[in-house]
């Protein structure tokens, strides 16, 4: 703690440097520090939050359209809308799942643009800004994260969602590559709009098959 | 800290007097430095190092009574006049100077200076008066500097000179003080006459160390900088390690780690056991072949990595069908060829195009069968080297 | 002295040390009066039996039963006892999460189950229950947002064990804290603000189990 002040006569002449600092001066130096601490914290504040940090970058189009990510393209080729899906399950029997709500199934298709890759668990984004995982109750080798997506040619297979009725409307599908162990920033990623307004869904919704079956891919 | 010790400041030079007139053996600076509002010695003897809270009494203390203060023979001081540089300039060498205000600014500052450590308490001695003011001219024998009469503050104006931002708003009074001091004194030391502090001038401004500063701020940010993205770049080469490639001839044999390494490729249309392929699509059935060409090469029989890459970049995956590597380590001979065999669909247009690139382990697999012990204990002495060495067979 | 202390010597006093002393009062004694320093309230967990709901956080949680359920073992062993308890789970969140597990010794339990705390009479076993939702066709071990799932807990009870005539569980609630910069998403609350203080209980379930099942 210093409080020298101009009256300080010792100080001025025991310095080299007769720089015994003003009281406007001394505040204004406080002034500038606080300053630059209160900036500091500030811009701690605007950094990316975790969320943000491990985002994806999202590039995003529509049904059909094919929509070309860094590493990939894919495009939904069709929608479907049914109360249960029958697949067979790990032992090869067939089982049918059912769900209080809906399924929602993309047919999807991929290629990759250099490497090699696998999809991780799609997601669908509702129009009320949920999250929805693929479902799990249809086996992942049935489903778009079992095959290698690879150049030069396009890989087809499903996507299979679970939702309430309600949350149709607004949906988008989004599919990223899958994150290695050591988790990588700013993976590329689709967003894909199902097309769904208030209408088509409730359309889908009415006319919803009973069960879709998946064709076993083999 | 208002109440600085002076020790401290007894070594600093004047602020304007040209350094080299210093050397560290000579006494500390002329009075003319402790003006208005200051006693000298005060520290030593002043309980409260209040600047202005001095007693205004002489330090009681017989430090401060020993012989006479002024080689210079001039008059006795009077009693209640500080006794200025009381001590002996010989006596303090300049480690006991740094000492004394390390000690003081410890604690509590001990009544009795710790400078002169053989003082032994005595009778108080009483001095007579001694002209303080106006000064007495200097004989000619005493050696600059070796005065430290103390000086009162005298009001007048600053002699003329030339001023830096923030010395005379920041410091009038010590300005006023040393000037009127410097011009007081005339040939107390040689370079404070008013015609030295003159020629002096321009009064070197103080130095703003701006190339310093600028230093120090480039160094701050590129370290700042520098370790976040070093730190980066050696997280993504620890994904991603710089491969070094060694390009082995269409048919030729590779040699890495004491293994030879050769590759066949073969196209095909359809693959017993596998599912149909589109029409513009082929499968390479790919033979890679091992020769451990000693036991060094034998403990270095991990699987390889097998990638198939067309020149541009674009890769393939590939699959280890079966290998042909006897299961037992001691089946495993030096000299003999050992197959992988893999698959891998391409489009058909690249696939007299793509290479093969094999990525040999370079896990080290001991010789004998391993007990758990042995494994921990083997664990971290060696070096686990990255895998980056690729041999690229052309085809 | 030489020459009188200058006028300004008043102004020269040091005041960092009191100043600052008064901020830190001040502020300790805002903090005191805003009730910084009280202890949090010591609500006694609810009481709820079977049938009624409790609001977690995330999820909206109805107990709605316990039960033993015996399978024969069709090589003519002693068959094997399993006590169930079946929950209704909404989850209120906007992200699918899992019914995870909770915790057992030291491994800590993770989403949904993680705020099954503690089960009284403590079932023993050399693995944790099973939790899923098997129900749908398919089993599953998810929780989608905005839908309800019958989640079952499903303990066996180690060889010779009969299962409890009533089982107590202690339940914890999650919250999404709000933190600086880092979003932590939704964790259980604590009994406490330490950063190793227990979940806490938020209510406590007595369900009869209903005895006799077979499977």
């Amino acid at each position: 703690m210093s409080t020298v002040t101009p009256a300080r006569p010792e100080t001025a002449a025991g310095r080299r440097a007769p720089a015994a600092p003003g009281r406007w001066r001394r505040a204004g130096v406080l002034a500038a520090g606080a300053a630059l601490a209160v900036a500091a914290v500030g811009l701690q504040t605007t950094g990316l939050d975790r969320e943000a940090r491990t985002a994806h970058l999202t590039w995003t189009g529509g049904v059909g359209d094919q929509v070309s990510a860094s590493r990939f393209s894919a495009r939904v080729k069709a929608v479907h809308v049914a109360k249960a899906v029958e697949s067979a399950g790990l032992d090869g029997k067939v089982e049918q799942a059912t769900t209080s709500g809906v399924f929602v199934i993309a047919e999807v298709e991929a290629t990759a643009n250099r490497e090699p890759q696998k999809f991780g668990t799609p997601a669908l984004l509702t129009g009320d800004g949920r999250r929805y995982a693929a479902t799990d109750k249809v086996d992942a080798s049935h489903t778009i994260t079992n095959p290698f997506i690879q150049v030069g040619w396009w890989v087809g297979s499903v996507a299979v969602f679970e939702v309430p009725a309600a949350a149709l409307p607004g949906s988008r599908l989004v599919l990223a590559p899958r994150n290695g162990f050591i988790g990588e920033a700013l993976l590329p990623e689709v967003e894909i709009d199902l097309g769904f307004d208030e209408a088509t869904a409730g359309r889908l919704i009415s006319n919803a098959k009973d069960v879709y079956q998946l064709a076993s891919k083999k | 800290m208002t109440g600085t010790p002076h020790p401290e400041n007894e070594g600093r030079p004047d602020w304007f007097t040209p350094q080299e007139n210093r050397s560290p053996a000579e006494p500390r600076p002329p009075a003319e430095t402790w003006p208005a509002g200051e006693t000298w010695p005060p520290a030593e003897s002043s309980p409260s190092p209040t600047p202005g809270a001095h007693s205004g009494r002489p330090p009681a203390s017989g430090a401060h009574t020993g012989p006479p203060p002024v080689p210079g023979g001039r008059p006795p001081m009077p009693e209640n006049r500080p006794p200025a540089p009381a001590r002996p300039a010989p006596a303090r060498t300049p480690g006991r100077r740094r000492e004394a205000p390390r000690r003081r600014s410890g604690g509590t500052p001990p009544p009795q200076a710790p400078v002169d450590a053989g003082w032994t308490p005595g009778p108080r001695r009483t001095f007579s008066d001694e002209q303080v003011w106006p000064p007495v001219p200097k004989p000619a024998g005493e050696p600059p500097g070796a005065s430290t009469q103390p000086f009162p503050a005298v009001p007048g104006p600053p002699l003329p000179r030339p001023v830096t931002p923030g010395v005379l708003g920041a410091g009038s009074g010590a300005a006023t003080g040393t000037g009127t001091a410097a011009e007081a004194v005339p040939g107390d030391r040689a370079p404070a006459t008013p015609g030295e502090a003159a020629a002096a001038a321009p009064v070197p401004p103080p130095r703003r160390r701006t190339a310093l500063r600028v230093g120090g701020a480039v160094l701050a940010v590129a370290v700042a900088m520098g370790i976040p993205t070093w730190h980066g770049y050696v997280f993504y080469r620890s994904g991603n390690p710089a491969y070094q490639v060694h390009t082995v001839a269409a048919g030729g044999t590779g040699t890495l780690m004491n293994v030879a390494w050769k590759v066949g490729v073969e196209q095909t249309d359809s693959l017993p056991g596998a599912r149909p392929i589109k029409a513009d699509q082929r499968w390479l059935k790919i033979k890679v072949t091992r020769t451990s060409l000693n036991t060094e090469g034998v403990i270095r029989r991990g699987d390889p990595e097998i990638k198939v890459k067309h020149p541009d970049g674009r890769a393939w995956q590939t699959e280890v069908v079966d290998r042909s590597l006897p299961v037992e380590v001691k089946d495993h001979k030096v000299g003999v060829g050992y197959d992988y065999n893999v698959v891998s669909l391409v489009p058909e247009q690249v696939a007299g195009e793509v290479e093969v690139e094999v990525l040999p382990s370079t896990i080290r697999v001991p010789l004998e069968e391993e007990s758990v012990e042995d494994l921990f204990k083997r664990a971290g002495t060696e070096k686990t080297e990255p895998q980056d060495q690729v041999l690229l067979f052309r085809r | 002295m030489t020459s009188p202390p200058g006028g300004e010597t008043g102004k020269r006093r040091p005041i960092a040390v009191p100043v600052a002393a008064l901020v830190i009062a001040t502020g300790l004694g805002i903090t005191a009066a805003l009730g910084g320093f009280a202890e949090a309230s010591e609500a006694p967990p609810q009481q709820l039996g079977p049938g009624s709901s409790l609001d977690q956080g995330e999820f909206t949680t109805k107990f709605t039963e316990a039960r033993s359920l015996f399978q024969r073992d069709p090589f003519g062993g002693e068959g094997k006892r399993f006590l169930e308890i079946e929950l209704e789970v909404t989850n209120k969140s906007d992200e699918t999460t899992g019914v995870g597990a909770p915790g057992r010794g030291k491994t800590p339990g993770f989403m949904f189950a993680q705020s099954l705390l503690k089960m009284d009479p403590e079932i023993g076993g050399d693995l944790g229950p099973t939790v899923s939702v098997p129900d749908e066709g398919v089993p599953s071990r998810q929780l989608h947002p905005g839908m309800t799932s019958t989640v079952v807990v499903r303990y066996e009870l180690p060889a010779g064990d009969r299962p409890p005539k009533q089982i107590k569980l202690d339940v914890g609630v999650f919250e999404e804290p709000e933190t600086f910069n880092i979003d932590l998403g939704w964790v259980l609350v604590k009994d406490g603000d330490a950063d190793d203080a227990p979940p806490k209980v938020a209510a406590q379930v007595t369900l009869p189990v209903n005895q006799g099942g077979t499977l």
